[in-house]
């Protein structure tokens, strides 16, 4: 087969309408002007010779029949679906995730909003600070005892 | 399809006579397999059970099926192409060895010579692209036009006529010496 040039009409749109007169779809002022195109370029008439002995060709493959058992086995797959799949077949995903999103968008308003409360301190701290009084209480107590006790110096 | 949301099991059978044989034939036709085409036909008709509670209107019953089909068999195709490309290696040494057992009868002869022809044009769509395999199938065999191919392959309608016809192109190339 000699290989010409591509015509115009064999790309974007037009190549559906090549398409659709190889296969007989076209009727009326599309069909006409299309045959009277398709007389005059020789590379539009080798598509249109081509198309339709591939499609001969392809008319030969058939597919096998379907099994006998085919519904059968649906409906065996069907019964025994796990229940959370038949749980999720009322279940639409797309109000969830709806519902998901808002319900987020509305923690981070809250989130954001609430003041940041003063910081409590905490059980062990307050101990802690009370045994440091406490420690430093009974150094000025012995300071004071050993002043006290020690002779008068001259 | 309204139908079967309604609980109406009744018009899930009709459903299911009306499109089990062009899904699993196009199916077959994707994988070239039938024991396969049929699981995955199966899944497709699941899907659609489990689908009909909040099945919505928004496209053709149809493209919504294929669209459901495609995805599968695309998924399989995308899953098993390493273990295609040795089971492809080994069924060109078995197409070879049939061709040595040509001249025993003429019925025998014609059936092999059919064989063969038809093991070329599923070679020749198999080597297709995916997405222009889909196209070249539902466009030929399940006669869909433009805008529904479109819809299942989630391209637009001047995309798909050029996909359609650079696919065709290819395939007259490689079957022009049938004709």
């Amino acid at each position: 087969m000699r290989h010409l040039a591509q015509c115009v009409m064999q790309s974007g749109d037009e190549a559906g309408l090549l398409l659709d007169y190889c296969a007989g779809r076209l009727s009326g002022e599309r069909e006409e002007a299309m045959r009277r195109h398709v007389a005059l370029c020789e590379s539009c008439r080798q598509v249109v010779e081509g198309q339709q002995s591939l499609w001969s060709a392809l008319d030969a493959w058939e597919a096998p029949e379907v099994s006998a058992g085919f519904d059968q086995a649906l409906a065996r797959r069907i019964e025994t679906a796990p229940f959370y799949q038949r749980w999720l077949e009322y279940f639409s995903w797309k109000p969830a995730l709806s519902a998901v999103a808002v319900a987020a968008a509305l923690l981070a308003v809250v989130t954001l909003r609430e003041p940041a409360a003063a910081p409590v301190p905490a059980e062990a701290d307050v101990a802690d600070v009370e045994k440091l009084e406490q420690a430093l209480e009974d150094i000025e107590i012995l300071t004071v005892l050993n002043t006290a006790g020690q002779p008068a110096q001259m | 399809m309204l139908r079967v949301r309604e609980g109406d099991s009744s018009s899930f059978a009709l459903l299911l006579s009306r499109h089990r044989a062009p899904v699993v034939n196009f199916l077959f036709r994707m994988v070239q397999n039938q024991a396969v085409a049929e699981e995955l036909a199966q899944e497709v008709f699941l899907r659609v059970y489990r689908a009909r509670q909040t099945y919505e209107v928004s496209a053709k019953f149809t493209t919504w099926l294929f669209r459901i089909a495609s995805r599968l068999a695309l998924n399989w195709l995308r899953d098993t192409r390493k273990e295609k490309a040795q089971a492809s290696l080994d069924r060109e040494v078995a197409d070879g060895v049939a061709w040595e057992v040509a001249d025993r009868a003429p019925t025998v002869e014609h059936t092999l010579v059919k064989e063969a022809r038809m093991a070329e044009i599923r070679r020749a769509i198999a080597r297709l692209p995916e997405k222009q395999r889909a196209a070249v199938l539902m466009h030929k065999y399940q006669e869909m036009g433009y805008a529904q191919i479109a819809g299942v392959l989630g391209c637009s309608e001047p995309a798909i006529k050029s996909l359609l016809f650079r696919a065709y192109e290819t395939l007259r190339g490689r079957l022009s010496h049938m004709g």
